[in-house]
């Protein structure tokens, strides 16, 4: 995001349980000297409601150099180019100690003492996902505000009590939210591999300053590269994307597209869709294409656009009525624009950047599957091998189905949009990535198949 | 658990003489026609294996030369499959078979049971599913019969024997 010395920034964040008020948002540009050299910083400072009481008088109390001693709130820094590098959380005056984890997973066992047996304990979470938005205003009195912007999620973790044979603990009491973690991708701690380059890795154990003594707010933390083994993920590796795939779901315009083709979709029996169309290349806004049909029940008229007036096609979104999962007419509908399309057969910078957004999504009745290509060469030669014309495409579609139908044979009681996942998964092997988000959410997660037997669906764990 | 056992049967196959009944589990069982035999499951990969040399999908569904293998699956767990189940089954496959060669499928009450049978050919193989739902829509038994093309006309008479054979107790 560029910077513009003449304008005012508001940066504020919101949570899947509730938004900070932009109004109660103020953010600053700071050059801090070192005693080696001048650091540029973006502070923001956003107040919770407990602290403001209706008083926007009290904001400008609230500063680097002095914070309120009753102050309650954030107090987050920002790269100047508008990367998060960390921040802490007011409550009453005093600093609140982060106690958050990195990991997502299920529920935790510990084990507790009770008259010299142990017993476990069960330890539940309590997950939050943070999300960030910006506003610019300018000096011409005109303002812009950028799309929510998925961060991370935090797990926070406590002792419901059960199991232990003794009085179960008091519930903690309600403390403000913690700071936000570091952005995707980084982090402390070993690692199966992480979405984004070793170097831009950053640790996410901030210790806590010591209060500062002239009442301001505590330095910007450092901005220490993390140590530990951390891989940048493959290419290919399906977690690599999972960030962009949520990122695309949660954008307004594309989830209010996907509403309205499922419920026409359902509704009217026959396959709606829409165009995902960036406004820019370097952007993350989406054009408001429509969503049309032509009235088949099992095709949908696919556009294609590469030029700044009607957006950059990046993939489309349609629906399935019989409730199947995505299909092979949809992966080489995604691949096809690189062959067909001369703005990306005659352009490398366009091609490339077109491999790295595609995808294509599908809505049922029983969840959404996002599909992207993860190789594309591979995937070249499948299709010029296997479905080149009329005869080979009809010879492929039935050997989907009939994998399909072998996967309702194993598994009687998955969903049309599994077994047609299944089979997509089974037919371009090593060349696709399949997410799955249930009905109504947009908590897209990878699925793989088993590699024998039934060849069930599950869910990959992201680290 | 589920239970699959593996069935070969010649072409020649004579109608209405049963040899034996087979237990699938507590709660379903079939009468086995005549000129039916079992056979292991290294026994049908060994028949899949001779024809259709480096056909992965035919090596993973079984198939035989000059014979049928027929798969039949059966689950110790009930479902709660909705009423419309069967016919909504049919409607998809109906619906992904505009697109496929070869295709035709039937939907038919045997002996109270709801069966949905369908049938495609691939590259010179036939795959006929069918899955058997019990009146109360709890339980399933599912068959995959694959087979030459040429002999696609032999596989009604191979089934009918076996679909009527199909007894759920509850």
């Amino acid at each position: 995001m560029p910077f513009d010395p003449g304008a005012k920034l508001n940066l504020t964040l919101k949570t899947n349980k509730w938004v900070f008020n932009k109004a109660y948002s103020r953010s600053y540009y700071l050059l801090i000297n070192d005693n080696n050299k001048y650091q540029a910083y973006i502070l923001t400072i956003i107040a919770d409601s407990d602290y403001v009481k209706n008083d926007l008088t009290k904001l400008t109390h609230n500063s680097y150099r002095k914070l309120d001693a009753d102050f309650s709130g954030l107090v987050l820094y920002y790269t100047p180019k508008g990367d998060y590098i960390g921040g802490y959380g007011y409550k009453d005056g005093h600093l609140v100690q982060p106690e958050t984890t990195a990991t997502q997973s299920g529920s935790k066992k510990t084990q507790s003492v009770n008259s010299g047996a142990l017993k476990p304990n069960t330890m539940v979470a309590d997950c939050v996902d943070w999300y960030q938005q910006t506003t610019v205003y300018y000096e011409d009195g005109h303002s812009e505000t950028f799309d929510w912007v998925y961060l991370d999620t935090t797990c926070t973790y406590r002792d419901d009590g059960t199991n232990t044979g003794s009085t179960p603990p008091a519930a903690p009491p309600a403390l403000p939210p913690p700071p936000p973690p570091c952005p995707p991708g980084t982090g402390t701690g070993s690692s199966p591999c992480s979405p984004v380059n070793v170097d831009e890795v950053k640790n996410n154990n901030v210790p806590l300053p010591p209060n500062p003594g002239d009442g301001g707010a505590p330095p910007p933390p450092a901005q220490t590269p993390c140590t530990v083994n951390v891989k940048p993920c493959p290419a290919d590796d399906p977690c690599a994307k999972k960030a962009d795939v949520v990122a695309r779901a949660t954008n307004s315009i594309i989830a209010a597209q996907n509403t309205s083709i499922l419920t026409n979709t359902i509704a009217h029996g026959a396959e709606y869709g829409a165009n995902q169309n960036l406004a820019s290349l370097t952007g993350s806004t989406y054009v408001n294409t429509p969503v049309t049909t032509n009235g088949g029940a099992s095709t949908w008229t696919i556009g294609f656009s590469w030029d700044s007036t009607n957006g950059y096609t990046v993939g489309f979104s349609h629906g399935h009525p019989e409730g199947y999962g995505p299909s092979p007419a949809d992966v080489d509908a995604l691949f096809s624009p690189i062959n067909t399309q001369s703005a990306l057969r005659n352009n490398a910078t366009n091609k490339q950047i077109y491999e790295e957004k595609a995808s294509v999504t599908t809505m049922t009745s029983t969840g959404s599957y996002v599909v992207t290509i993860s190789n594309w060469a591979a995937l070249n030669t499948l299709l010029a091998n296997s479905y080149s014309d009329a005869t080979q495409q009809f010879a492929f579609e039935s050997s989907y189905q009939t994998i399909l139908t072998r996967y309702q044979f194993d598994n009687p009681g998955a969903t049309k949009g599994d077994a047609g996942a299944a089979a997509l998964i089974q037919l371009f092997p090593g060349m696709i990535n399949v997410y799955y988000a249930p009905k109504g959410t947009t908590s897209y997660t990878p699925i793989t198949i088993g590699a024998t037997g039934a060849k069930t669906i599950t869910l990959i764990q992201c680290p | 658990m589920k239970k699959t056992i593996f069935l070969l049967t010649g072409i020649l196959l004579s109608l209405n003489t049963f040899a034996q009944r087979i237990a699938l589990n507590k709660a379903v069982g079939f009468d086995v026609p005549k000129n039916l035999n079992k056979i292991t499951k290294e026994q049908a990969l060994a028949h899949a294996a001779k024809k259709f040399k480096g056909d992965k999908m035919v090596l993973d569904f079984y198939t035989g030369i000059d014979d049928i293998i027929i798969e039949i699956k059966s689950f110790d767990t009930t479902f709660n499959f909705e009423p419309g189940h069967a016919a909504d089954l049919k409607k998809g496959q109906d619906a992904l078979g505009r697109k496929a060669l070869n295709y035709t499928s039937n939907l038919k009450i045997i002996n109270n049971n709801t069966v949905v049978i369908t049938n495609s050919i691939i590259k010179g193989t036939g795959y006929c599913y069918f899955f058997c739902y019990n009146a109360s829509n709890t339980r399933v038994v599912s068959g995959c019969l694959i087979y030459a093309e040429v002999d696609k006309d032999k596989v009604t008479v191979i089934l009918d024997p076996i679909l009527n054979g199909i007894k759920f107790k509850d």
